[in-house]
């Protein structure tokens, strides 16, 4: 039988190791991930068998908030103007066709940019933070529902959503619901 | 003085310094291997918009609204048309054709809905209660940055009538 002299001092073979790295390496550089995914969940709302809130509806109704996206800009629903302005809504607010809470530039919001996103989310802290402090604040209170105009894009629905919904630390309002819209 | 290296013609490449940086990228680039489960289409008319969401979309139906079309996992259902905003003229904006809708209702995306709705509860009626397959009512959507609301309101509403109620919109990282 033949007997394979293999000397001490032979280096390591190490062709066969890198074959096989030299081919894993482009395998791995075509399915390295670009861009990360990621999701924002909204559910269709319930129908419940409970009273409706004509019925039940407590002196002090716990904060509900709506987000209306027009092409003018961005409002709160009127039931909430209480929890933003605690010491009592400005005069221009209450009257009929009152110009949005956070108007763009000229009353006229064409691009994403031209929204206040940061003013937005400000303002929402400032909400929350009243509305705790009067005890309103209930686990129903996290949920937001976003009333944008018919023609609203999809990528302003969606930074309005990352403005409502705050960070890990200091969440706003992170369940979105969508209703009918405007029109 | 000058001191000269002698290789000789027997003598084997050194590639220890390379295999270090071979095994190096290795595990650099296998640890950024994506394990998503979730496919996203790539078209010159789906452009996802930007998040700030770190949470991952979960497997489920998947809806694509593009500018030209809608698929319901990979397969076209309608076709889309664009028409001038009325808002703004120098944008356009996406519709279903009028005969293709019924109020908000798009018929046609309801019946392959419907039909997966239904191939999923056969499927559990035929393994039973312990087969773990239940309906849930999932859908993934892909919407590109420029649909304007009416659309995607009359998708999630056929969805809706279709029995699907939990949606996620599957979004790009910023």
């Amino acid at each position: 039988m033949a007997k394979r002299n293999v000397r001490k001092d032979d280096p390591l073979n190490l062709v066969p190791i890198m074959n096989l790295v030299t081919i894993l390496i482009p395998v791995l550089l075509v399915a390295v991930k670009a861009v990360t995914l990621a999701m924002i969940e909204s559910k269709l709302p319930a129908i419940s068998n409970s009273p409706s809130p004509a019925e039940a509806k407590p002196e002090e109704p716990p904060l509900a908030l709506k987000i209306i996206i027009t092409q003018k800009g961005i409002s709160i629903n009127k039931e909430s103007y209480g929890f933003l302005w605690p010491e009592g809504t400005p005069p221009q607010y209450t009257a009929e066709g009152a110009p949005p809470v956070i108007p763009c530039k000229n009353n006229r919001c064409e691009n994403e940019e031209d929204y206040k996103f940061d003013e937005l989310t400000t303002k929402l802290r400032k909400i929350r933070a009243e509305a705790e402090s009067q005890n309103r604040f209930e686990d129903s209170s996290t949920n937001v529902v976003l009333l944008p105009d018919k023609y609203i894009p999809y990528r302003v629905l969606v930074r309005t959503m990352d403005a409502a919904r705050g960070d890990n630390d200091n969440p706003l309002f992170p369940v979105v619901a969508f209703a009918g819209g405007l029109n | 003085m000058k001191k000269t290296r002698r290789i000789g013609s027997d003598d084997d490449l050194n590639i220890t310094s390379m295999m270090d940086m071979m095994t190096i990228i290795l595990v650099f680039l296998l640890k950024s291997v994506g394990a998503s489960e979730v496919e996203v289409r790539t078209s010159d008319f789906l452009k996802l918009p930007f998040t700030t969401s770190d949470k991952p979309p979960v497997m489920a139906a998947t809806v694509v609204i593009q500018k030209d079309q809608i698929l319901v996992d990979g397969k076209s259902i309608v076709n889309l048309q664009s028409t001038p905003n009325p808002d703004f003229p120098n944008k356009q904006i996406f519709k279903v054709p009028d005969e293709e809708q019924m109020g908000l209702k798009i018929p046609k995306l309801f019946d392959v809905l419907a039909e997966k709705k239904k191939a999923v509860d056969q499927l559990a009626s035929k393994v039973g209660g312990g087969g773990g397959i239940e309906f849930e009512g999932k859908m993934i959507l892909q919407i590109d940055r420029d649909i304007p609301y009416s659309l995607m309101r009359d998708v999630m509403y056929t969805a809706g009538i279709a029995s699907f109620h939990d949606f996620q919109f599957v979004l790009i990282q910023k």
